[in-house]
Protein backbone atom coordinates (compact mmCIF):
# COMPACT_ATOMS: atom_id res chain seq x y z
CA UNK A 1 0.00 0.00 0.00
CA UNK A 2 1.37 3.43 -0.91
CA UNK A 3 1.86 5.71 1.67
CA UNK A 4 2.35 9.49 1.97
CA UNK A 5 6.25 9.25 1.12
CA UNK A 6 5.21 7.76 -2.42
CA UNK A 7 2.16 9.30 -2.52
CA UNK A 8 3.56 12.76 -2.05
CA UNK A 9 5.93 12.29 -4.81
CA UNK A 10 2.69 12.50 -7.24
CA UNK A 11 1.04 14.98 -6.13
CA UNK A 12 1.36 18.95 -7.45
CA UNK A 13 2.63 20.95 -5.28
CA UNK A 14 -0.61 23.52 -5.96
CA UNK A 15 -2.54 20.49 -4.71
CA UNK A 16 -0.47 21.20 -1.42
CA UNK A 17 -0.97 24.64 -1.29
CA UNK A 18 -4.52 24.40 -1.69
CA UNK A 19 -4.65 21.58 1.17
CA UNK A 20 -2.46 24.11 3.60
CA UNK A 21 -5.23 26.75 2.53
CA UNK A 22 -8.57 24.64 3.52
CA UNK A 23 -6.29 23.46 6.54
CA UNK A 24 -5.71 26.58 8.22
CA UNK A 25 -8.57 28.09 6.69
CA UNK A 26 -6.92 30.75 5.09
CA UNK A 27 -8.16 32.44 1.65
CA UNK A 28 -6.63 31.74 -1.75
CA UNK A 29 -4.16 35.14 -1.80
CA UNK A 30 -1.31 32.52 -1.42
CA UNK A 31 -2.50 31.28 -4.81
CA UNK A 32 -3.40 34.15 -6.51
CA UNK A 33 -0.02 35.65 -5.68
CA UNK A 34 1.49 32.89 -7.16
CA UNK A 35 -0.24 33.76 -10.84
CA UNK A 36 -2.66 31.19 -10.84
CA UNK A 37 -5.77 31.96 -12.28
CA UNK A 38 -9.04 31.02 -10.95
CA UNK A 39 -9.68 28.56 -13.69
CA UNK A 40 -6.68 26.68 -12.68
CA UNK A 41 -7.99 26.92 -9.06
CA UNK A 42 -11.47 25.64 -9.73
CA UNK A 43 -9.36 22.65 -11.88
CA UNK A 44 -6.86 21.97 -9.17
CA UNK A 45 -9.80 21.85 -6.23
CA UNK A 46 -11.99 19.31 -8.56
CA UNK A 47 -8.65 17.05 -8.71
CA UNK A 48 -7.87 17.18 -4.70
CA UNK A 49 -11.86 15.95 -4.24
CA UNK A 50 -10.78 13.17 -7.05
CA UNK A 51 -7.56 12.24 -5.40
CA UNK A 52 -9.16 11.85 -2.27
CA UNK A 53 -7.45 14.63 -0.35
CA UNK A 54 -10.45 16.64 0.35
CA UNK A 55 -13.86 16.08 0.51
CA UNK A 56 -17.15 18.62 0.71
CA UNK A 57 -19.47 17.99 3.39
CA UNK A 58 -21.87 20.61 4.82
CA UNK A 59 -19.94 22.27 6.67
CA UNK A 60 -18.42 22.97 2.92
CA UNK A 61 -14.47 21.73 2.19
CA UNK A 62 -12.26 20.37 4.23
CA UNK A 63 -9.20 17.88 4.31
CA UNK A 64 -9.29 14.31 4.67
CA UNK A 65 -6.66 12.56 6.91
CA UNK A 66 -4.85 11.39 3.74
CA UNK A 67 -4.51 14.83 2.48
CA UNK A 68 -3.50 15.92 5.68
CA UNK A 69 -0.37 13.12 6.25
CA UNK A 70 0.59 13.90 2.38
CA UNK A 71 0.54 18.09 3.01
CA UNK A 72 2.35 17.71 5.59
CA UNK A 73 5.14 15.52 4.13
CA UNK A 74 8.15 17.56 2.98
CA UNK A 75 9.44 16.08 -0.04
CA UNK A 76 12.53 18.14 -0.15
CA UNK A 77 13.30 17.26 3.69
CA UNK A 78 12.18 13.77 3.17
CA UNK A 79 10.13 13.87 6.94
CA UNK A 80 7.28 14.69 8.04
CA UNK A 81 7.01 18.30 9.23
CA UNK A 82 5.21 19.55 12.29
CA UNK A 83 3.69 22.35 10.83
CA UNK A 84 3.25 21.46 6.89
CA UNK A 85 4.99 25.00 6.58
CA UNK A 86 3.91 27.33 3.70
CA UNK A 87 7.11 27.60 2.29
CA UNK A 88 10.17 25.38 2.61
CA UNK A 89 13.34 26.82 3.40
CA UNK A 90 15.97 27.51 1.19
CA UNK A 91 18.74 24.96 1.99
CA UNK A 92 20.69 26.02 -0.64
CA UNK A 93 21.17 29.42 0.08
CA UNK A 94 22.25 28.81 3.80
CA UNK A 95 25.67 29.79 5.10
CA UNK A 96 27.57 28.73 7.29
CA UNK A 97 27.17 31.19 10.73
CA UNK A 98 29.65 32.99 12.48
CA UNK A 99 30.63 33.54 15.98
CA UNK A 100 28.85 36.76 18.05
CA UNK A 101 31.91 38.82 18.23
CA UNK A 102 33.16 38.21 14.86
CA UNK A 103 32.96 40.60 11.85
CA UNK A 104 32.35 39.56 8.60
CA UNK A 105 34.75 41.30 5.38
CA UNK A 106 33.72 40.48 2.06
CA UNK A 107 36.78 39.35 0.22
CA UNK A 108 37.87 42.24 -1.79
CA UNK A 109 36.81 41.92 -5.62
CA UNK A 110 39.96 42.97 -8.29
CA UNK A 111 37.48 44.07 -10.95
CA UNK A 112 35.83 46.39 -7.87
CA UNK A 113 38.74 48.17 -7.35
CA UNK A 114 40.67 48.50 -10.51
CA UNK A 115 41.24 51.71 -12.07
CA UNK B 1 -15.14 37.75 26.98
CA UNK B 2 -17.57 34.25 27.97
CA UNK B 3 -20.16 35.61 25.88
CA UNK B 4 -17.44 35.95 23.13
CA UNK B 5 -15.97 32.92 23.58
CA UNK B 6 -19.18 30.58 22.90
CA UNK B 7 -20.01 32.84 20.03
CA UNK B 8 -16.42 31.58 18.69
CA UNK B 9 -17.17 28.06 19.94
CA UNK B 10 -20.98 28.05 17.74
CA UNK B 11 -19.67 29.47 14.60
CA UNK B 12 -16.36 27.51 15.10
CA UNK B 13 -13.91 30.41 14.76
CA UNK B 14 -10.70 29.95 15.61
CA UNK B 15 -9.38 30.66 18.56
CA UNK B 16 -5.81 30.53 19.05
CA UNK B 17 -5.67 27.75 16.38
CA UNK B 18 -2.05 27.60 15.64
CA UNK B 19 -3.12 25.94 12.17
CA UNK B 20 -5.53 28.91 11.20
CA UNK B 21 -2.34 30.74 10.32
CA UNK B 22 -4.22 34.23 9.17
CA UNK B 23 -6.81 34.42 11.73
CA UNK B 24 -4.99 34.07 14.70
CA UNK B 25 -5.46 37.25 16.45
CA UNK B 26 -9.58 37.26 15.38
CA UNK B 27 -10.03 36.52 18.47
CA UNK B 28 -7.76 39.29 20.38
CA UNK B 29 -9.08 42.08 17.71
CA UNK B 30 -13.03 41.40 18.69
CA UNK B 31 -11.95 41.79 22.91
CA UNK B 32 -9.64 45.10 21.75
CA UNK B 33 -12.54 46.13 20.05
CA UNK B 34 -15.08 45.25 22.40
CA UNK B 35 -12.47 46.89 25.38
CA UNK B 36 -13.09 50.59 23.47
CA UNK B 37 -17.16 50.72 23.60
CA UNK B 38 -19.56 50.90 27.10
CA UNK B 39 -21.58 47.84 28.42
CA UNK B 40 -24.85 49.18 25.81
CA UNK B 41 -22.09 48.76 22.91
CA UNK B 42 -20.64 46.01 23.67
CA UNK B 43 -24.06 44.18 23.96
CA UNK B 44 -24.98 45.00 21.07
CA UNK B 45 -21.98 44.04 19.30
CA UNK B 46 -22.07 40.67 20.77
CA UNK B 47 -25.83 40.18 19.38
CA UNK B 48 -24.89 41.33 16.46
CA UNK B 49 -21.96 39.29 15.91
CA UNK B 50 -24.26 35.96 17.01
CA UNK B 51 -26.11 36.74 13.44
CA UNK B 52 -22.77 37.31 11.85
CA UNK B 53 -21.80 35.40 8.66
CA UNK B 54 -18.36 34.76 7.90
CA UNK B 55 -18.32 32.87 4.33
CA UNK B 56 -14.99 31.24 3.74
CA UNK B 57 -13.82 29.81 0.29
CA UNK B 58 -14.22 26.75 1.45
CA UNK B 59 -17.55 26.90 1.05
CA UNK B 60 -18.35 28.94 -2.12
CA UNK B 61 -19.13 25.62 -3.99
CA UNK B 62 -21.53 24.09 -1.98
CA UNK B 63 -23.68 27.63 -1.86
CA UNK B 64 -23.33 28.28 -5.59
CA UNK B 65 -24.70 24.61 -5.75
CA UNK B 66 -27.12 25.36 -3.13
CA UNK B 67 -28.16 28.81 -5.26
CA UNK B 68 -27.93 26.62 -8.88
CA UNK B 69 -30.53 23.83 -7.00
CA UNK B 70 -32.75 26.93 -6.84
CA UNK B 71 -33.09 27.46 -10.68
CA UNK B 72 -36.03 25.76 -11.93
CA UNK B 73 -34.66 24.14 -15.78
CA UNK B 74 -38.54 25.33 -17.17
CA UNK B 75 -37.56 28.60 -16.90
CA UNK B 76 -34.34 28.25 -18.48
CA UNK B 77 -35.85 26.23 -21.46
CA UNK B 78 -33.11 24.63 -24.25
CA UNK B 79 -30.63 27.11 -24.35
CA UNK B 80 -27.38 26.90 -27.64
CA UNK B 81 -25.42 28.82 -25.05
CA UNK B 82 -24.81 29.72 -21.59
CA UNK B 83 -22.38 32.66 -21.06
CA UNK B 84 -21.34 32.97 -17.07
CA UNK B 85 -19.86 36.76 -16.12
CA UNK B 86 -18.92 37.84 -13.68
CA UNK B 87 -21.09 41.24 -12.05
CA UNK B 88 -19.56 44.07 -12.98
CA UNK B 89 -20.79 47.45 -13.72
CA UNK B 90 -19.55 49.31 -16.93
CA UNK B 91 -17.14 51.36 -14.48
CA UNK B 92 -15.58 48.41 -13.07
CA UNK B 93 -15.02 46.82 -16.30
CA UNK B 94 -13.40 50.09 -17.49
CA UNK B 95 -11.08 50.23 -14.48
CA UNK B 96 -10.06 46.98 -14.73
CA UNK B 97 -11.58 45.67 -11.71
CA UNK B 98 -11.05 41.64 -11.07
CA UNK B 99 -14.11 41.09 -8.30
CA UNK B 100 -15.32 38.33 -6.91
CA UNK B 101 -17.12 37.22 -9.90
CA UNK B 102 -14.30 35.76 -11.96
CA UNK B 103 -14.24 33.15 -8.64
CA UNK B 104 -17.59 32.19 -8.90
CA UNK B 105 -18.01 31.73 -13.03
CA UNK B 106 -14.90 29.68 -12.60
CA UNK B 107 -16.51 27.32 -9.80
CA UNK B 108 -19.61 27.00 -12.00
CA UNK B 109 -17.95 25.53 -15.14
CA UNK B 110 -15.46 23.15 -13.51
CA UNK B 111 -16.90 22.08 -10.34
CA UNK B 112 -20.86 22.69 -10.36
CA UNK B 113 -21.92 22.46 -14.07
CA UNK B 114 -20.29 19.21 -14.28
CA UNK B 115 -22.36 17.79 -11.84
CA UNK B 116 -25.51 19.65 -12.54
CA UNK B 117 -28.12 18.35 -15.55
CA UNK B 118 -29.69 21.49 -15.69
CA UNK B 119 -27.38 22.76 -17.88
CA UNK B 120 -27.09 19.26 -20.06
CA UNK B 121 -26.25 19.61 -24.08
CA UNK B 122 -25.09 23.09 -23.73
CA UNK B 123 -22.47 24.88 -24.63
CA UNK B 124 -20.93 27.00 -21.41
CA UNK B 125 -18.59 29.74 -22.27
CA UNK B 126 -16.89 31.90 -19.68
CA UNK B 127 -16.13 35.57 -20.19
CA UNK B 128 -14.19 37.83 -17.47
CA UNK B 129 -16.60 40.39 -18.73
CA UNK B 130 -19.45 41.50 -20.43
CA UNK B 131 -17.59 43.68 -23.13
CA UNK B 132 -15.76 40.25 -24.48
CA UNK B 133 -19.13 38.85 -25.67
CA UNK B 134 -19.15 40.94 -28.64
CA UNK B 135 -15.85 39.74 -30.16
CA UNK B 136 -16.85 36.44 -30.67
CA UNK B 137 -20.39 36.03 -30.10
CA UNK B 138 -22.76 38.97 -31.18
CA UNK B 139 -25.03 36.96 -33.70
CA UNK B 140 -25.14 34.38 -30.72
CA UNK B 141 -29.13 32.94 -30.26
CA UNK B 142 -31.34 31.25 -28.36
CA UNK B 143 -28.45 32.16 -25.26
CA UNK B 144 -28.61 32.50 -21.48
CA UNK B 145 -26.18 34.90 -19.45
CA UNK B 146 -25.64 34.46 -16.37
CA UNK B 147 -23.99 37.29 -14.01
CA UNK B 148 -22.23 35.60 -10.87
CA UNK B 149 -21.33 37.32 -7.98
CA UNK B 150 -20.38 36.16 -4.47
CA UNK B 151 -22.55 38.52 -2.41
CA UNK B 152 -24.89 41.13 -3.31
CA UNK B 153 -25.30 44.20 -0.92
CA UNK B 154 -27.40 47.32 -2.09
CA UNK B 155 -28.00 45.80 -5.83
CA UNK B 156 -26.08 48.94 -7.18
CA UNK B 157 -23.45 47.18 -8.89
CA UNK B 158 -26.24 44.40 -10.02
CA UNK B 159 -28.35 47.50 -11.40
CA UNK B 160 -25.14 49.15 -13.73
CA UNK B 161 -24.40 45.99 -14.80
CA UNK B 162 -28.02 45.17 -16.31
CA UNK B 163 -28.38 48.77 -17.22
CA UNK B 164 -25.27 48.32 -19.41
CA UNK B 165 -26.21 45.20 -20.79
CA UNK B 166 -29.47 46.64 -21.97
CA UNK B 167 -27.71 49.41 -23.56
CA UNK B 168 -25.05 47.65 -25.40
CA UNK B 169 -25.16 43.89 -25.71
CA UNK B 170 -29.08 42.97 -25.70
CA UNK B 171 -30.27 41.02 -28.05
CA UNK B 172 -33.18 39.35 -28.73
CA UNK B 173 -34.90 36.05 -26.66
CA UNK B 174 -31.79 36.02 -24.76
CA UNK B 175 -32.17 35.45 -21.09
CA UNK B 176 -30.61 36.77 -18.22
CA UNK B 177 -30.56 35.65 -14.76
CA UNK B 178 -28.27 36.30 -11.78
CA UNK B 179 -26.52 33.94 -8.94
CA UNK B 180 -24.85 34.76 -5.92
CA UNK B 181 -23.96 33.03 -2.86
CA UNK B 182 -24.75 36.01 -0.66
CA UNK B 183 -27.49 38.13 -0.75
CA UNK B 184 -29.34 41.04 0.99
CA UNK B 185 -32.79 41.53 0.91
CA UNK B 186 -32.59 44.87 -0.74
CA UNK B 187 -30.05 43.78 -3.09
CA UNK B 188 -32.71 41.40 -4.08
CA UNK B 189 -35.43 43.63 -4.72
CA UNK B 190 -33.49 45.85 -7.13
CA UNK B 191 -32.83 43.40 -9.10
CA UNK B 192 -36.28 41.94 -9.26
CA UNK B 193 -37.50 45.41 -10.25
CA UNK B 194 -35.48 45.25 -13.42
CA UNK B 195 -37.75 42.30 -14.22
CA UNK B 196 -34.70 39.69 -13.62
CA UNK B 197 -34.87 36.10 -11.67
CA UNK B 198 -31.94 35.91 -8.81
CA UNK B 199 -30.87 33.00 -7.20
CA UNK B 200 -28.76 33.26 -4.07
CA UNK B 201 -27.89 30.73 -1.59
CA UNK B 202 -28.18 32.98 1.48
CA UNK B 203 -30.52 36.27 1.71
CA UNK B 204 -30.22 38.10 4.84
CA UNK B 205 -31.85 41.00 5.89
CA UNK B 206 -30.79 44.28 7.46
CA UNK B 207 -28.85 43.64 11.16
CA UNK B 208 -30.96 45.94 13.01
CA UNK B 209 -33.90 47.21 11.71
CA UNK B 210 -35.10 43.30 10.52
CA UNK B 211 -33.86 41.85 13.73
CA UNK B 212 -35.91 39.90 15.81
CA UNK B 213 -33.24 40.47 19.01
CA UNK B 214 -33.91 43.68 19.72
CA UNK B 215 -37.14 44.67 21.52
CA UNK B 216 -36.19 48.39 21.13
CA UNK B 217 -34.54 49.14 18.13
CA UNK B 218 -34.65 52.49 17.98
CA UNK B 219 -32.35 52.30 20.96
CA UNK B 220 -30.25 49.60 18.90
CA UNK B 221 -29.68 52.27 15.75
CA UNK B 222 -28.82 54.88 18.78
CA UNK B 223 -26.39 52.88 20.29
CA UNK B 224 -24.58 51.80 16.97
CA UNK B 225 -24.77 55.34 15.65
CA UNK B 226 -22.29 56.00 19.07
CA UNK B 227 -20.24 53.06 18.11
CA UNK B 228 -20.35 55.04 14.81
CA UNK B 229 -19.05 58.29 15.65
CA UNK B 230 -16.11 56.72 16.94
CA UNK B 231 -15.08 55.55 13.52
CA UNK B 232 -13.07 58.15 10.86
CA UNK B 233 -15.86 56.96 7.93
CA UNK B 234 -17.34 58.45 4.69
CA UNK B 235 -20.47 58.92 6.04
CA UNK B 236 -22.17 56.78 3.05
CA UNK B 237 -20.84 53.48 4.73
CA UNK B 238 -22.80 54.29 8.01
CA UNK B 239 -24.47 51.29 8.84
CA UNK B 240 -23.20 49.93 5.69
CA UNK B 241 -23.26 51.39 2.25
CA UNK B 242 -26.84 51.32 1.37
CA UNK B 243 -27.73 51.02 4.84
CA UNK B 244 -27.82 47.45 4.39
CA UNK B 245 -26.96 46.69 7.96
CA UNK B 246 -25.01 43.87 6.84
CA UNK B 247 -23.53 41.10 8.70
CA UNK B 248 -21.45 39.35 6.36
CA UNK B 249 -17.70 38.65 5.55
CA UNK B 250 -16.78 37.04 2.49
CA UNK B 251 -13.69 35.54 1.32
CA UNK B 252 -11.53 37.78 -0.47
CA UNK B 253 -12.85 41.11 1.84
CA UNK B 254 -15.66 42.26 3.82
CA UNK B 255 -18.90 43.79 1.86
CA UNK B 256 -18.66 48.13 2.96
CA UNK B 257 -22.37 46.86 3.09
CA UNK B 258 -21.58 45.23 6.18
CA UNK B 259 -21.70 47.35 9.67
CA UNK B 260 -18.10 49.49 9.35
CA UNK B 261 -17.03 48.77 13.09
CA UNK B 262 -16.28 45.55 12.17
CA UNK B 263 -14.30 46.30 8.78
CA UNK B 264 -12.79 50.01 9.18
CA UNK B 265 -9.39 50.27 10.49
CA UNK B 266 -9.48 53.68 11.30
CA UNK B 267 -10.66 55.82 14.21
CA UNK B 268 -11.32 59.61 15.29
CA UNK B 269 -8.91 61.69 16.88
CA UNK B 270 -5.69 58.72 15.70
CA UNK B 271 -7.28 56.08 17.07
CA UNK B 272 -6.53 52.90 15.23
CA UNK B 273 -10.05 50.73 15.13
CA UNK B 274 -9.01 47.26 15.26
CA UNK B 275 -11.36 45.73 12.87
CA UNK B 276 -11.98 42.14 13.09
CA UNK B 277 -12.29 41.57 9.05
CA UNK B 278 -10.72 44.42 7.50
CA UNK B 279 -11.35 45.46 3.95
CA UNK B 280 -7.59 44.32 2.23
CA UNK B 281 -7.43 43.53 -1.52
CA UNK B 282 -4.85 40.95 -2.64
Amino acid sequence: MAGPVSEAHMVDSNIILILQIINSKADLGPMLKKGLRYSQISRLTQSAKDQGLIVESDEGLSITAKGLSIMRYDIKRGKIRKDGGWISAEEESRIKSIGIDEVYLPTESKSHFEK
Amino acid sequence: MGWLTKIFDSKKWPIDDPEAKEWQDLFDRFCKLLSLLSDEEQNLVLTLTEDFLWCQWTIYEKLLREAVEKIESKSIGNRKYIFLVPLLSKEDIERGENKSGNMITSLMQYNVIPSTAIFNDTKIISLTSLDKISYRYADRENSLIIFLDDFIGSGTTADKCIKYYNEYYRIENELVLIIALVAQEQGIDVIRKLGLNVYAAIIRTRGISDSARFPNIGRAIRIMKNIEDKLLINGKYLFGYGRCEALVTMMKRTPNNTFPLYWCSRGKNKLAWPAPFPRHIW
